[in-house]
């Protein structure tokens, strides 16, 4: 399209500027703000500081370079203002010349036309001649300035093309986007390792705004590559001690690094603890407008929609309150021990994995593995239920395994609630083995020599076995069920888990719910302490445990398989001592 | 309708009334108020560790869980636990004849763990009281109380 | 926690501090040009420019909020071991 020299407004774009200069100022004083925050800070020491300290250190410098961004895009615009400004001046003269000189030409042609009839007529006289030949040269002079205005207005057309390229050049230069789009495009044809350096290497606040392509890639990385990868940015690193560049990962990209197989847990618990409060915060704003709607629906139908959203908005939010909740959530336990968010998947609805104990550093690791119904609302339920045998082992030893309450599938709703029966199929097992078996993959990779084990409730053990067995070189130690709803046809015995131990723990339940989840369940599955190979793990018959929960009803005389003091607690505790 | 469907069905209507009529009756009707369930697990708390003359420390804070899976109300678990040398089996027999007394139903059990010695727990239950239950090795002590299930919510008491 | 050492009012001052930046950062705001530039080359430009500026400042703005949040979360560990500390120290419980 040809550029026009008198559009645009130079005023306007101006005022932009100005704009951009207001947003200078106010990054400046959120950056100051932090730096202030950051010294008040002084007195605070330990672990959880030095997590503070390492990120907050990554704040000044972003937000000056992105200071430093608009201070470019402010010199292009500036340019481009004063010179669309000049073009503008230039374009208005030559087009009052040009009418100018049209009207002269115009009203010489009729002077001229009637010149040379004059001189055609009988009675013209010298004169007339005289007069015809002055217009026709005023005629000749005004089509030549008519013509030297024409090229001086397509010269005019060319400046401003030449502005307009300049301009678009300018504001899309290394110097104001903080890299070269042309660059951004290339990453995609690079090797694997030229890909991985040049992620590393760029700023976090630049490494955010990529194309999510970039981000596919690297959540596609095999563990090997990536733990080689991280441990060449400055080593496998803590909380308090990384590298800078380490820590423009975890908050550049966030939804990755938490879940990115290779990388160390201290690493994925920071990313996705930024990624579980943004969908937190976004759930809170969710609900509040999902309420709003709600009060101000009219109408059956109406209220109907805005009823459904709302109940959706609700439980989102209900999750995820539970999910981040879990790292402050009271637990009894005899001595205390961190906690790490290994996993965090945003989505519909979404999934997780919150551990009590360091992934990094544990002897043992244990992945709790719930069954139907469960989410992440009830995260901070499981992480208690798994603390009592972490509490157990502590008395024992003064060690307990590191038990990762394990929310990452979507377990099929409650039967007894909901009538749904997908409990009773193998669909949601094997969705949920496929994530399962590849978190477990995660620690494996990262700890070839950790002790892995496997505690699974009901349907959790049909999700689990499915889990182990796709995956020989998982070396799980200990694969404990719980009130098995039912191992699978394809996951013929015990040796089919691939785990050094399997034990299966089925008490003489009121009302019989994994018996249920067993018989009726279709494709048939089987009871794994019947023949399955599992050492069965006693829970004294009727005498303890009687019911299908992991925590009986305190109204009750009931006993769950992991209430405190039973023999399942017990078992389950020394199955899976470090 | 084939005979597993019909006995599908059946299955599903007898364990919707069994759980229908034990929420009743274990509700009762309302549950009590938080400061009672907490007051009354204390008292059975700072009794059962008045049964032993041991290095008890004070009362702590309880952790906030739920009745029971999906079901609404709170209860609230304390733990008290001491790390020093003990003769297990005694404490465990101790604590089971304690509790006996008081009419608990006291269910024993015990596990190897080898190196680490043995395990000695018991779970303590009984009608409309707090939950009593214990685990003693040779390294220390671990005593539970559990309160019995009180308005609200473990939500209430995250910050 | 042996190893935590912080009042609970700097901690405090330090979540509201975070909480404050957070919200400056959100929002800064972002112009659009509006049609000011009369070149469609000019405009796309900016528009690739503006987005790359509010996802940087969106990461400026993420990344003081988990700041604020390891404060916040910190604060209820003191708050806990204060009350801790005050029900021994009263022998209440």
């Amino acid at each position: 399209m040809t550029a026009d020299p008198l559009a645009g407004d130079p005023a306007a774009v101006t005022k932009l500027s100005r704009a951009l200069a207001d947003r200078q100022d106010d990054l400046r004083t959120g950056a100051t703000t932090v730096a202030r925050a950051a010294d008040d800070a002084a007195d605070w020491e330990g672990a959880s500081k030095d997590r503070f300290s390492a990120t907050v250190g990554t704040i000044a410098p972003a937000a000056q370079r992105i200071i430093g961004r608009l201070d470019a895009a402010i010199d292009v615009l500036g340019t481009y203002a004063d010179e669309v400004q000049r073009i503008q001046d230039e374009a208005e003269r030559i087009r009052a010349s040009q009418l100018t000189t049209a009207m002269d030409s115009a009203i010489t042609a009729l002077s001229l036309s009637a010149a040379k009839l004059a001189v055609s007529a009988k009675d013209a006289t010298d004169a007339d001649a005289r007069q015809a030949r002055r217009l026709q040269s005023d005629a000749d002079d005004l089509a030549a300035t008519a013509s030297r205005l024409d090229a001086e207005w397509d010269a005019l057309v060319r400046r401003r093309t030449t502005a307009d390229r300049a301009a678009s050049a300018g504001l899309s230069a290394t110097d104001v986007l903080g890299v070269a789009p042309s660059y951004s495009g290339t990453l995609g044809r690079m090797s694997d390792a030229d890909f991985l350096a040049a992620v590393a290497a760029m700023p976090p606040e630049v490494l955010a705004a990529q194309d999510p392509s970039v981000a596919d890639r690297l959540a596609g990385m095999p563990a090997e590559t990536v733990q080689a990868w991280w441990d060449g940015l400055g080593g496998r690193g803590t909380a308090g001690e990384h590298a800078a560049a380490q820590d423009a990962l975890i908050t550049a990209l966030p939804a990755v690094i938490g879940n990115l197989n290779g990388v160390p847990y201290w690493a994925r618990d920071q990313a996705n603890r930024l990624s579980a409060q943004r969908a937190y915060a976004q759930a809170q704003d969710d609900l509040r407008v999902a309420r709003r709607r709600y009060t101000r629906a009219i109408g059956g139908h109406g209220q109907v929609a805005a009823g459904h959203a709302l109940n959706a908005a609700l439980l989102r939010y209900n999750q995820l309150n539970n999910f981040v909740a879990g790292a402050r959530t009271d637990l009894n336990l005899r001595y205390p021990l961190p906690r790490q968010m290994v996993a965090f998947r945003d989505g519909q609805p979404p999934l997780g994995a919150f551990s009590v104990g360091d992934l990094d550093s544990a002897s043992s690791v244990t992945f709790l593995v719930p069954g139907m119904g469960s989410s992440l609302a009830d995260t901070t339920q499981y992480m208690r239920t798994g603390s009592t045998v972490q509490q157990s082992q502590q008395q024992m030893s003064g060690d307990a395994s590191a038990y990762v309450t394990w929310l990452g599938y979507e377990s099929p709703p409650n039967f007894l609630a909901t009538g749904d029966t997908a409990v009773l199929h193998e669909d949601s097992a094997r969705a949920g083995a496929a994530t399962l078996s590849a978190d477990l993959a995660g620690v494996r990779a990262t700890r070839p020599d950790v002790q892995l084990n496997v505690v699974a409730h009901s349907y959790g053990s049909t999700t689990a076995a499915l889990a182990l067995a796709s995956d020989s070189a998982l070396n799980i130690h200990s694969f404990v069920t719980l009130g098995s709803a039912g191992i699978p046809s394809s996951v013929p015995d015990a040796a089919a888990t691939h785990a050094a131990h399997m034990y299966a723990a089925q008490a003489n339940e009121k009302w019989g719910i994994a018996a249920f989840g067993r018989t009726f369940s279709d494709p048939h599955r089987a009871d794994p302490t019947q023949g399955f190979g599992a050492t069965e793990m006693h829970t004294d018959g009727t005498r303890t445990v009687n019911v299908h929960d992991l925590a009986a009803d305190p109204d009750s005389r009931n006993v769950g398989y992991l209430d405190s003091g039973t023999k399942t607690l017990l078992g389950t505790a020394k199955a899976t001592m470090p | 309708m084939n005979s597993l469907s019909k006995s599908f069905l059946g299955f599903v209507a007898v364990v919707g009334l069994l759980t229908t009529a034990t929420a009743c009756a274990s509700n009762g009707g309302d549950k009590m108020q938080p400061d009672e369930a907490k007051q009354n697990a204390v008292a059975f708390l700072r009794e059962t560790m008045d049964h032993e003359p041991l290095a008890w420390p004070e009362v702590p804070d309880p952790v906030a869980t739920r009745c029971s899976d999906g079901d609404d109300g709170v209860r609230f678990q304390y733990l008290v636990t001491i790390d020093q040398k003990t003769d297990p089996k005694e404490l465990a027999t101790s604590f089971e004849e304690f509790w006996r007394a008081k009419g608990l139903d006291v269910r024993p059990s015990q596990e190897d763990f080898g190196k680490y010695g043995v395990a000695y727990s018991a779970t303590a239950r009984a009608d409309g009281k707090p939950w009593g239950s214990f685990q003693f090795s040779r390294r220390g002590i671990s005593l539970y109380v559990d309160s019995q299930c009180a308005e609200g919510s473990p939500d209430d008491y995250e910050d | 926690m042996a190893d935590l050492r912080v009042s609970y009012s700097t901690l405090d001052g330090v979540y509201h501090a975070l909480d404050s930046a957070t919200e400056t950062f959100r929002k800064a705001p972002m112009p659009s040009d509006g049609g000011a530039f009369g070149a469609d080359d000019v405009a796309a430009a900016f528009a690739t420019f503006r987005a790359a500026q509010q996802r940087s400042a969106a990461w400026l703005g993420d990344t003081s909020r988990t700041l604020g949040q390891y404060a916040h979360d910190t604060k209820s560990l003191v708050q806990d071991a204060d009350d801790d500390l005050a029900g021994k120290a009263g022998g209440a419980g």
